[in-house]
């Protein structure tokens, strides 16, 4: 029972959402041209099409970024009781971040990292 | 604020910390060009180096990980387990290096893989928290994403892995979401925790979360041990990931689920047998069903050996009704023997086909008995002992695993599954029949040329091993019993 | 007894070596000249740790010669529980010497015979498969393992009967020992169930110290079909008819498995069971008779044989009757005597006729049968080796003093006097046409004029080193082989075999000893009747002298060369009929109702796999939908939704 309030709110969140888009797709005036319907580019006229291949490179680099990110992401709750633990915190992390720093050496010497 | 440090046992885990260390060390030298060769070799030295490790702490009693909460348990279960797997991996990389080599994924990264993918299963063994449990199932799982498509420049392997992510990831979310029900009913994931809610007083709506959770739970799993109808993906796969992959996939994989298997069902849902066991029951024989007929009418041989092994995954999951200490013994008997038939089976066709065209048909085989006779009497072996004919290994393992299911007094289940085990025998056969009656083809696929030693080495040890447990069985079975007497 | 059992840990080796041997001829071998030494060394190393084990038993105290040695716990399930386990005692060790050593003679003989042989890699593994098997059989400790080599034994004379199988008549012959030896073989088991049931073991320490209370409604029955099993084995009437066929074999395997060991398992089984045969007089007296019979039966068709393998094959047969005579009187240890000596002559005998066909095959034209009697003579001063040892077995067999079967022959006689009168009359019967048939084989082969051509004799060659020393040996164990058992009447204390085999048979009654002169007249009689019957071959075969023809009536005459015509009466009387029924059964049970069942069983089987097969798109999509479709009912069955 206690969470029927926040059922409520969903339901109601749902219902004003639906709501919204329906009118204003009814209602709105519609006056459409060529550069009205183009992507949105930064305000830059487009060049290209959107749907085109990108080198993997890019997915490359855009993965390891997230996976070295999100790594980092245990240094916040470490960093908060990090006067607690002590030297096992240390030991803990360092065991962590050594395996961290495989990766990365691992990444390098495979190349992954070079654009070429 | 103060924060109580758990007390944790390094020791405990000590297999799976050797494990992955040196799947990292392995992982680490395969990128200097110049120790290429070198790699495997070191992979077998440090498998063999964990194994001792595991060995040495085989009957030093349940140690847990630490007194919080224990998370994982070094107990004779997953000890043997994990020795099982590792002899397992071993035979995989003796059988690799040539066909590895061949085609050139003779990387590091293909052995580190392999030991990621042991040091996962491993955990899984040994863990006594639904956490761990998932952690060592995903080391497992991405090793063998990779390790199914390391063959870059074939399709069906990265089709396979394709296949293999996909649903992997589905079955992934079945277990998560059972999880999520488990915690829900019983507050913790740890098995202690959940056996706790199951043994006391519980409400009706508990009561559907703890069953709703082991529902989903059984299906992931039944995914990883290809039980119908969660086996659709196995022929495809097995089809088309490197040969010695998908023999490391239809053993190791299966038996590290099989091994989790029996530990949820014996220790965390005995409550709840009044509804797993009809289930388990009826699935089991629907496996066994579907995976004898189908094998049948196969004539490929990596898709015959997929059926073959869903075939005998029904067989494993029949004993999980007897509920006994010989039935669980039946199981890890069996899944040691069934590691060393698959390995072999898919053995000799990685050896055969290490260079040149893949050795896929029946019709590859024809004549094999004169154009490579110790190849061919290994294989011979292996077939007689899936098909479970005196005096190998097989035999025992399906003797052991029916007379447990008879004393459980499931007569009825025995005799099914001897039955099909019965029509098992048409396609088992008809392979020694292709290979020592029929003549070879004008051009065998196979290319000439010498045989990879260390495949060779490795089939032998396999034969052998599975002759010599057909004939002296006690010590193995000695083994399995006394890797179940741990369990709670 | 544990120190014991421990100091004895090591006779596992003795039968694995050979098996070593074979596994290492069919595995790794592929060098024909190698084989042969894989093949002696095992078994000549077995031997070597047979003789450590007899030295090692006659260090112990008498009561303490009998050791079971737990190798390996073989199966354990519930109450049944049989280990692979050898019994070392007097008994068992005499057939370990017996069997390595006579086999390690002819295995380096068969290095000579056979080393030609396109196939010998073949032959020297199932050979030294067979040393194991018959090995397994002497020295396991239960019925269980007994019976394992009991059929390996089998399988190996089948092999070995059939080893030329592109020749009909050898696979026909393979077949028949092998269909024989079933009949044989199905009492056994019978027995051994029976054994089973009232017992409650299979092991013999445990069988034989059962309350024979507990065993006495079925002893009859366990001893007879024992024996069944034992005549199935041994060629015993009637079931005699394998054996002179597999003849077929190569002459080194006749005169390994088909003289000197497997044949005599059958005796040896019985000895083994002693304790059980004790308990039924029927049954002992089964025994004594069947020997008999059997003994002066195939001595009768002996007389008139031309094939040189076949006189001996029946007078193997007779021999074996012999043997049994005397387990059936009571004198095992007179049986296993027999066993030994017979051992030692027989094989001699069949390495000597080995040795004179190996020489005829490549002298004689084209279509004359080297094994052939009529084409034989006057070798004597070609092979004079072989023709030397083949006449001190000849000596041998026919119980002539001092050679070694006269010794135990003799014991034998006596006992059948002192129990069964009848039956000696027999045994003396037999020994005369022994005598009288063995020195036809020896005059015909060695003696009087040739028969061959003068190209044919100068193309005779007495056979090389390998075989012929084997051969010496052989004769110089035949000569003094009977010393080991003198009789008590020439010196007391000096029966050493006796005595050595007196604790394993300890439990029955004391045998009567008839006075020392009656003892002494019998041997006399025994010798005479041995004496005449040479004189009557040499009459006929040397001065050709047809004074038979004339006396003998032509009917029995055709008797014995027909072999009483056995072979044909079971032609007509078991083997059409069973075939006509086979063929019946074949028509309408196995045609018509289980292959068409099995047939329509595996179509629909076979369509089923075909239906589920289509399920198996190779679309990831579908996968994930049975996968769902599935984990739904899974779910809502375990969550009550459905059923229960």
């Amino acid at each position: 029972m206690s969470y029927l309030p926040l059922i409520l709110l969903v339901i109601l969140v749902l219902i004003v959402a639906a709501v919204i888009v329906t009118l204003s797709s009814y209602i709105g005036r519609k006056k459409t041209s060529a550069s009205k319907l183009a992507s949105y580019e930064c305000g830059v006229p487009i060049k290209d099409s959107a749907r085109k291949n990108f080198s993997v490179k890019f997915y490359l680099i855009a993965i390891l970024f997230i996976l070295f990110d999100v790594e980092i992401i245990y240094l916040y709750p470490w960093a908060v009781v990090y006067g607690d633990l002590q030297l096992y915190g240390a030991a803990a992390m360092g065991v962590f971040f050594l395996l961290l720093v495989i990766g990365f050496l691992y990444e390098w010497k495979r190349g992954a990292l070079e654009w070429d | 604020m103060n924060t109580a440090l758990p007390v944790i046992n390094l020791y405990a885990v000590m297999p799976q910390i050797v494990l992955v260390s040196a799947a990292t060390v392995v992982l680490i030298v395969g990128l200097f060009e110049r120790f290429r060769k070198g790699i495997p070799y070191l992979s077998l030295l440090l498998l063999a180096v964990s194994g001792v490790v595991a060995v040495n702490q085989l009957g030093l009693g349940p140690v847990p990980f630490s007194d919080v909460s224990s998370m994982m348990v070094m107990d004779d279960f997953g000890l043997v387990a994990t020795l099982v797997f590792i002899a397992g991996a071993v035979l995989t990389v003796l059988i690799s290096i040539s066909y590895a080599e061949a085609r050139s994924i003779d990387r590091g990264e293909y052995y580190a893989l392999l030991i990621y993918a042991v040091s996962g299963m491993s955990m899984m063994a040994a863990s006594t928290d639904l956490f761990t449990f998932f952690l060592g199932l995903e080391v497992l799982s991405i090793s063998l994403y990779v390790l199914i498509g390391f063959e870059q420049r074939d399709a069906g392997s990265n089709e396979g892995a394709l296949k293999y992510f996909l649903l992997g990831a589905f079955a992934s979310g079945f277990i998560l979401y059972g999880m999520a029900l488990l915690y829900g009913a019983s507050g913790s994931t740890e098995y202690e925790a959940i056996a706790r809610t199951l043994g006391g007083e519980r409400s009706d709506a508990v009561n559907l979360l703890l069953l709703g959770g082991l529902g989903l739970l059984l299906v992931g799993i039944g995914f990883k041990i290809s039980m119908v109808p969660f086996h659709a993906w196995t022929p495809d796969v097995y089809q088309g990931a490197p040969t010695p992959v998908a023999a490391f996939l239809s053993t190791g994989s299966k038996a590290a689920a099989f091994v989790v298997l029996i530990r949820l069902l014996g220790s965390v849902f005995p409550g709840l047998q009044m509804e797993w066991i009809p289930l388990i029951s009826v699935l089991a024989v629907l496996t066994i069903a579907v995976g004898n007929v189908v094998a049948l009418v196969q004539t490929n041989l990596k898709r015959l050996l997929a059926y073959s092994s869903i075939a005998h995954a029904g067989y494993m999951l029949l004993p999980l009704m007897a509920d006994s200490q010989d039935g669980s013994a039946s199981i890890v008997f069996y899944l040691i023997v069934y590691t060393a038939m698959n390995l072999g089976a898919f053995g000799v066709l990685a050896v055969l086909s290490a260079r040149g065209a893949p050795c896929a048909t029946l019709e590859d085989l024809a004549g094999l008995g004169s154009r490579r006779p110790l190849l061919a009497a290994v294989m011979a072996v292996v077939m007689f002992s899936l098909a479970g004919i005196p005096p190998t290994a097989g035999f025992m393992a399906k003797f052991y695993l029916f007379s447990a299911l008879v004393h459980g007094g499931y007569v009825e289940l025995a005799v099914i599954g001897l039955l099909f085990s019965g029509v098992s025998l048409y396609y088992y056969l008809r392979v020694v029949v292709w290979m020592y009656m029929r003549p070879a083809a004008e051009t065998p696929a196979e290319a000439a040329g010498r045989l990879s030693y260390t495949g060779m080495t490795a089939l032998c040890l396999s034969a052998l091993a599975i002759l010599a447990v057909g004939v002296f069985p006690s010590e193995l079975l000695q083994l399995a019993e006394r890797a179940v007497m741990t369990l709670p | 007894m544990n120190h014991m059992t421990e100091s004895f840990s090591y006779v596992w080796l003795i039968p694995f070596l050979p098996l070593l041997g074979a596994f290492i001829n069919v595995f790794v071998n592929r060098n024909p000249r190698v084989s042969g030494m894989i093949a002696c060394a095992t078994v000549a190393a077995s031997f070597l740790l047979a003789l450590g084990v007899f030295f090692q038993l006659i260090g112990l105290p008498d009561g303490e010669r009998s050791v079971d040695v737990v190798v390996y716990s073989w199966i354990t399930t519930g109450t049944f529980a049989v280990d692979v386990a050898f019994l070392v005692d007097p008994l068992s060790t005499v057939m370990m010497l017996v069997v390595t050593g006579v086999g390690l003679l002819i295995h380096v003989y068969s290095i000579g015979y056979m080393g030609k042989d396109a196939c010998c890699v073949r032959y020297f593994s199932y050979l030294n498969l067979f040393m194991f098997a018959m090995l397994i059989l002497v020295m396991g400790n239960n019925f269980l393992l007994m019976f394992v080599g009991w059929e390996g034994v089998g399988l190996c004379s089948y092999l070995l009967i059939g080893f030329w199988c592109e020749r009909r008549s050898a696979a026909n012959a393979g077949m028949k020992a092998f269909v024989v030896n079933r009949i044989g073989d199905f009492a056994f088991i019978l027995g051994l169930l029976l054994i089973f049931l009232y017992a409650g073991s299979l092991t013999y320490a445990d069988v034989f110290a059962a309350d024979p209370a507990v065993l006495a409604p079925v002893i009859t029955a366990i001893t007879l079909l024992l024996f069944v099993g034992a005549m199935g084995k041994s060629a015993q009437v009637p079931l005699h008819v394998w054996l002179p066929d597999a003849m077929e074999g190569p002459t080194p395997v006749s005169a390994l498995i088909h003289a000197a060991t497997m044949v005599t398992a059958g005796v040896y089984m019985v000895a083994r069971c002693h304790v059980l045969f004790a308990q039924s007089a029927t049954a002992m007296t089964a025994v004594a008779v069947v020997g008999a019979v059997t003994a002066i039966f195939a001595a009768y068709i002996a007389l008139t044989q031309y094939d040189i393998k076949r006189v001996l094959a029946y007078s193997t047969v007779s021999q074996l009757g012999y043997m049994f005579l005397a387990c059936g009187v009571g004198y095992f240890t007179a049986g296993i005597f027999h066993l030994v000596t017979h051992a030692f002559f027989k094989a001699l005998l069949f390495m000597g006729a080995g040795s004179v066909i190996h020489a005829l095959e490549h002298a004689l034209e084209k279509g004359r049968d080297p094994q052939d009697l009529r084409n034989m003579g006057g070798l004597r001063d070609l092979m004079p080796v072989t023709y030397k040892s083949m006449l001190l077995a000849t000596l041998a067999i026919a119980g002539i003093a001092p050679f070694a079967g006269f010794f135990s022959k003799d014991l034998i006689l006596l006992g059948a006097f002192v129990n069964a009168p009848a039956l000696w009359l027999v045994g003396l019967a037999t020994g005369a046409m022994t005598a009288f048939y063995m020195f036809r084989l020896l005059f015909m082969t060695f003696g009087g004029e040739t028969r061959l051509s003068r190209d044919e004799t100068e193309k005779v060659r007495e056979s090389s080193r390998v075989m012929t020393i084997p051969l010496v040996l052989l004769a110089v164990l035949s000569t003094v082989g009977g010393f080991i058992g003198i009789p008590h009447v020439f010196a007391a204390g000096m029966d050493r075999f006796g005595g050595f085999l007196a604790p394993v048979f300890s439990g029955l009654p004391e045998a009567q000893v008839p006075s020392a002169s009656v003892e002494l007249t019998l041997m006399v009689l025994t010798l005479l009747l041995a004496a005449a019957g040479i004189w009557g071959a040499y009459t006929v075969y040397i001065r050709g002298n047809s004074i038979f023809d004339r006396l003998v009536p032509r009917a029995l005459y055709t008797l014995s060369l027909e072999k009483f015509y056995v072979d044909e009466i079971y032609d007509t009387l078991i083997v059409g009929p069973v075939r006509k029924i086979a063929r019946g059964c074949w028509r309408i049970l196995d045609s018509a109702i289980i292959d068409g069942g099995l047939t329509l069983a595996a179509l629909t089987v076979r369509s089923m796999g075909n239906a589920i097969r289509y399920t198996q798109t190779g679309v990831v999509q579908n996968y994930a939908l049975i996968m769902v479709v599935g984990a739904l009912v899974v779910f809502a069955y375990i969550t009550g939704f459905l059923g229960p």
